[in-house]
């Protein structure tokens, strides 16, 4: 079924998020920007009801944002639904299948509407994946159903790859597998995946840059490895010292060992600070719950 | 809006369908092949409880007409809450296809669907009609008129309902047949039937004509309806 296709123009953003705001009864997103350019895996980390997947759901036009824009290779949905739609892929977090098809219905009738449909991609991953063609949809296990609508998202080779939560509540050889296929397509730098989880490991894993939100609000939005150079936990081992120290760093308290306290410029603050202290590198764990208790206690 | 989408979905639906179809279409075949097989012990019944030559036509009709129409009907009736519930329109959601090629496309095979239903008893009255006896010949018009030309009108609005809500259940078509049981009792619909029954068997053509376009007038505000619906407030399939 042929759709119009879309020039690949690498110095427009694959997507591009603009004061994003939708308001439910028990929950605001609140001015959401993020930009994610070609070859970029962006991950999406927040815990559970903190609007990441609104927010996906919002980027695929699944639910109307009370304001903002939000452009996908620099066109609006409703500019161009049909030619985006051809070059989105799009995974929930509770997969969307027809749960009454098989694996290979589900195929057949998906590759009527793309433009670009990899058949022997679809064969290669079935196999690798163990997909069972005959069954039905429904009698899959969770697993199971996360690689089908993975499979499926990345099927018709598109451009950007949504994965709102893909291995929540999934094994670690499943998790494994499934990040492996997502390498495997970011081969081609025109394609970027924005992949939201709170699982840390899986975005400290794949992604190029990371976006904590948190209560409906984005945290920070950055490079992933200069965000892990940027903050250090330092523990200073005598009171001189965190006299010296104790305006440059956040979130200090006492322990048996000594102070403990953040910064989040540790290379100014190793060009700076005196005494007896030492730095130790956060993991994007301990970083996401780190600045959300920021937050937390500056909103208090 | 595609044509070529629209076919493709209208193609998928009579796929999804096909047992459905054969099942209709064999069962009354089956049924008179049993019937065949054992006519004299349907004679001995229908002899043993005095059955009219009304009744043997009834029975006849239901088995020949009623059963493949009341088939493809619920049919009909049922797939839009049952997709909902195994994910197929917010399947559809994630493709490239728009609402409107997808509820026009449904809207398509709801349409033909049920007329080509209606036009199974139509032709099947055509080709039987002369067979029945006088008695009941009022009774089969006033069907026809219901099951021919009013269900698939009550259908359209139940698609316009069904898709402008965005509900999971089939309850508009239940609530409409609860309303058509207690209106055929009532004097007033009784009367009004049987003078629309009249007019059927006067002028058929004309009047089959006419209902045609009422039932496809139906069809098109509920389509438009559901679109104009969904440029105010998009209908969700995702929760």
């Amino acid at each position: 079924m042929p759709n119009k296709t879309m020039a690949v123009d690498l110095d427009i953003p694959n997507l591009e998020v603009w004061n994003l705001s939708k308001t439910y009864k028990d929950f605001q997103l609140k001015d959401i920007q993020l930009i994610l350019e070609p070859g970029m895996i962006m991950g999406l980390m927040g815990r559970n009801g903190a609007g990441k997947s609104t927010t996906i759901q919002a980027i695929m036009d699944l639910i109307r944002p009370d304001a903002g824009e939000i452009l996908v290779f620099g066109k609006t949905m409703s500019e161009a639904e049909i030619q985006l739609k051809d070059q989105i892929g799009y995974v929930s977090d509770t997969p969307i299948l027809n749960e009454s098809w098989t694996a290979e219905e589900t195929f057949r009738f998906a590759r009527k509407f793309y433009t670009n449909w990899d058949e022997p991609f679809v064969h290669s991953a079935v196999s690798r994946f163990d997909i069972p063609l005959k069954k039905d949809v429904t009698d899959f296990s969770k697993g199971m159903k996360m690689k089908l609508a993975l499979i499926l998202a990345m099927a018709h080779r598109p451009r950007l790859l949504l994965l709102d939560e893909p291995t929540a509540g999934l094994d670690p050889v499943v998790r494994e597998e499934m990040l492996d296929l997502i390498l495997d397509y970011m081969q081609e730098e025109s394609r970027s995946v924005l992949f939201s989880s709170h699982i840390t490991s899986d975005v400290e894993k794949i992604a190029d840059l990371v976006t904590f939100i948190d209560q409906g609000n984005v945290l920070l939005s950055e490079d992933k490895e200069m965000l892990l150079d940027r903050y250090r936990r330092i523990v200073v081992y005598d009171d001189a010292t965190m006299t010296l120290l104790h305006t440059r760093l956040f979130h200090s308290k006492k322990t048996r060992e000594g102070y403990i306290g953040y910064t989040d410029d540790f290379e100014t603050f190793q060009n700076q600070a005196q005494g007896n202290w030492q730095a130790e590198r956060l993991t994007l764990e301990e970083l996401f719950v780190l600045l959300t208790n920021k937050k937390k206690n500056s909103d208090d | 809006m595609r044509a070529r989408v629209i076919a493709a979905l209208v193609k998928e639906d009579i796929y999804q369908y096909r047992r459905l179809i054969y099942a209709s279409l064999l069962t009354p075949w089956l049924l008179g092949l049993f019937l065949l097989w054992q006519k004299r012990l349907v004679y001995d019944l229908f002899r043993q409880y005095h059955f009219s030559d009304q009744a043997i036509s009834t029975f006849a009709f239901a088995i020949l007409f009623a059963i493949p129409f009341m088939a493809i009907w619920l049919g009909l009736v049922a797939r839009l809450g049952k997709e909902a519930k195994q994910g197929y329109y917010a399947f559809s959601k994630i493709l490239p296809v728009t609402l409107t090629e997808m509820v026009t496309a449904k809207c398509a095979i709801g349409f033909f669907g049920s007329m080509g239903a209606a036009g199974w008893l139509y032709f099947c009255w055509y080709v039987c009609g002369s067979a029945y006896a006088n008695a009941g010949i009022e009774t089969v018009w006033s069907g026809l008129l219901i099951f021919g030309l009013f269900f698939p009108a009550c259908l359209g609005l139940h698609h316009g309902a069904f898709f402008k809500t965005g509900a999971y259940e089939p309850w508009h078509v239940h609530v409409l047949l609860i309303a058509v049981i207690f209106l055929s009792n009532q004097h007033f619909v009784a009367r009004w039937l049987t003078h629309l029954s009249k007019i059927l068997m006067q002028t058929p053509d004309l009047t089959i004509g006419v209902g045609t376009i009422c039932v496809l007038a139906v069809w098109l505000l509920s389509w438009e309806r559901v679109l104009a619906a969904d440029r105010k407030n998009p209908i969700q399939y995702i929760d």
